[in-house]
């Protein structure tokens, strides 16, 4: 009888748990939906009416209007091409050093890792750092959104963690049969560290695809602005009117008095998400042990 | 060994020179990331000594007048300052009491439930507003916010009650921001309790259970408890933001994507100043000073609630 009852309450508890979480997921993912809703919306059909999970005249005319719209194409080159760079050069600066540091027999390793770790405290601040940009003449230049980003102290110690629990007789061996270090790095340790090099090469992207700030501070050429920075100026209101025309521009008659800057904004929201939801799976399979392997050393 | 001591220095000089090639891939390795840190973060230090000039680019550092501490006066002459601070901490405030707590409390009912799929589920869904940038959601927000066909203020409309401009209202940016600044958080900050409380001993909820504790009982005393060395350690990083946003705030990125010019009296905030005041209108030396006295305020903060944690219950961390 006690034995019922507790079962009983117990599936009350998990039942009424269970729609309250099931009802802050909705919270969490209804955002994503409305504006999904709306990119696949014919713009003028939405003026001054309410779209909630349903798309109102379904279309994909606003996809189109991004790959004939100029400016949003250059900057989605922008942000892809930064992305790959990007990452690549932070992966190959970030990771050759920690496997340096992880190796005992490098003099002055302890000086080189206090020398990696102050900046996680100290720092000159926006103004200093602008001014040494503006010295270095990266004003205006591709090369400022991946120089001074190629190397991140916390991705240091999450490698350099990962490289010293690998074992010295894998090493070892291919030393013997004459592999100098770099050898040894590119062909045994980058092939069994590809776990944590995978999950750093995700989270280095997605910071990448989603910065615009650098962009905001040290660049005002126009074709070099990445996506996040034409999105911004348009939900700020500065950017429509070119954004528009250019979308006309683009379309066949029928259709240029479809478009609404709403609709093609978002068009690209969406856009700018997919790719994130595209390597989402990736990333979670590994962030919490990412977190985790920071959280205590860092 | 003995060998080594005799050795002359001549000796010396070239067995360590032997040691460098020996190991020169190692050196090489690391030159890049070396240089990259010297330039970018290294380089821009002692530029802070513009915050005691009055900064003149075309002259530069070495040729700049210095001016003592009249930045730092002019800062608290500033007719901006008291807003600006106001927005600051009431950002903060309430970026900390609802955001703190409320990853922790998500860990919690996460970790009470009993179907695995579903936590996964709530897991996934609740990670994903982390990954996209503060662009996007200021852009979801402004469409699901809108005063006439947003979704909210439709659901308040079919309740009776009338629409509310969220975003372009000054008085009601902060907890508005805050909101959407735990709507974007929450899930990512539960993932550290999340590993906490699965890393406490099964035994004693066992041992709970055998004894009669109801649920609320073995949060209490042993889930709660089993965390707080993570929270405390969370506690202190927070405290080194006070000035920038604590506990799941807005921060720059959230307060500039938000802000605009309905709510400028309410959103702008010490950061954003910093960027207006040296950036747009080029005042490099009093927006510097600005970030000194800002630094230096922060990580003050780090230090007393480092104290703190190392009095209460020996959990600093340094």
């Amino acid at each position: 009888m006690l034995q019922v009852k507790k079962h009983r309450s117990e599936w009350i508890f998990q039942t009424v748990l269970a729609a309250i979480m099931i009802m802050f997921s909705v919270l969490m993912i209804y955002p994503f939906l409305n504006i999904f809703a709306k990119s696949l919306s014919t713009g003028s059909a939405m003026i001054g009416r309410t779209v909630y999970i349903l798309p109102v005249s379904p279309t994909l005319n606003n996809y189109w209007a991004i790959f004939n719209n100029s400016l949003l194409i250059q900057s989605l080159l922008v942000s892809v091409a930064r992305t790959v760079v990007g990452t690549m050069f932070h992966l190959v600066i970030t990771g050759a050093a920690a496997y340096a540091c992880s190796k005992k027999r490098l003099k002055g390793r302890y000086f080189l890792t206090v020398f990696f770790l102050i900046p996680m405290y100290f720092g000159g601040g926006l103004l200093p750092s602008y001014i040494l940009i503006t010295k270095l003449g990266l004003m205006n230049s591709f090369w400022v959104y991946i120089f001074p980003g190629m190397f991140s102290t916390f991705n240091f110690l999450v490698m350099m963690t990962y490289f010293k629990q690998l074992p010295e007789s894998i090493e070892e061996s291919a030393r013997i049969d004459g592999a100098n270090d770099f050898q040894i790095f590119t062909r045994i340790v980058i092939p069994v560290s590809t776990p944590i090099i995978a999950t750093i090469a995700l989270l280095v992207a997605v910071g990448h695809w989603n910065s615009w700030f650098d962009a905001v501070l040290y660049v005002n050429t126009a074709k070099l602005q990445p996506v996040q920075a034409v999105l911004q100026q348009i939900i700020q209101g500065t950017q429509t009117t070119t954004l528009l025309r250019n979308a006309q521009y683009g379309t066949t008659s029928a259709n240029t008095n479809t478009f609404t800057t709403q609709s093609i904004t978002m068009a690209t929201l969406c856009f700018t998400v997919f790719p994130i939801l595209f390597v989402y799976p990736f990333l979670q399979k590994y962030f919490v042990k990412g977190i985790m392997i920071g959280g205590v050393k860092g | 060994m003995s060998e080594m001591t005799v050795a002359s220095k001549k000796n010396k000089g070239k067995k360590s020179l032997l040691y460098i090639w020996e190991n020169r891939w190692l050196y090489l390795f690391v030159i890049p990331a070396f240089l990259t840190v010297l330039i970018f973060n290294y380089f821009p230090m002692p530029g802070i000594i513009m915050a005691f000039q009055n900064f003149d680019p075309m002259k530069g550092f070495f040729h700049s007048t210095f001016v003592g501490l009249d930045n730092f006066r002019s800062i608290f002459e500033s007719t901006d300052l008291p807003r600006v601070i106001k927005n600051t901490l009431g950002i903060s405030a309430l970026g900390f009491c609802l955001g703190f707590p409320l990853p922790i409390i998500l860990a919690v009912f996460i970790n009470e439930m009993s179907s695995i799929k579903l936590k996964k589920f709530i897991q996934t869904t609740s990670y994903l507003p982390h990954f996209i940038s503060w662009i996007v959601v200021s852009g979801i927000m402004y469409e699901i916010l809108d005063i006439n066909t947003g979704a909210v203020n439709k659901l308040i409309g079919i309740f009776g009650g009338s629409s509310v401009d969220f975003l372009a209202d000054p008085k009601l940016f902060w907890i508005v921001s805050v909101l959407i600044a735990i709507w974007k958080e929450i899930g990512w900050g539960s993932i550290i309790y999340l590993a906490a409380i699965v890393s406490i001993d099964q035994e004693q909820y066992e041992a709970a259970i055998v004894d009669g504790a109801s649920r609320l009982k073995r949060i209490l005393h042993i889930t709660i408890p089993g965390i707080m060395p993570t929270v405390a350690v969370l506690l202190i990083l927070q405290a080194g933001s006070l000035l920038s946003g604590a506990g799941l705030s807005p921060g720059f990125d959230g307060t500039y994507n938000l802000g605009n010019p309905g709510n400028a009296d309410a959103s702008e905030v010490l950061d954003i100043w910093i960027f207006r005041e040296g950036i747009r209108r080029m005042n490099y030396s009093f927006a510097s000073s600005v970030g000194l006295v800002l630094s230096v305020i922060n990580m003050t903060f780090v230090f007393i609630a480092n104290k703190i944690a190392n009095k209460v219950n020996d959990s600093g961390i340094f």
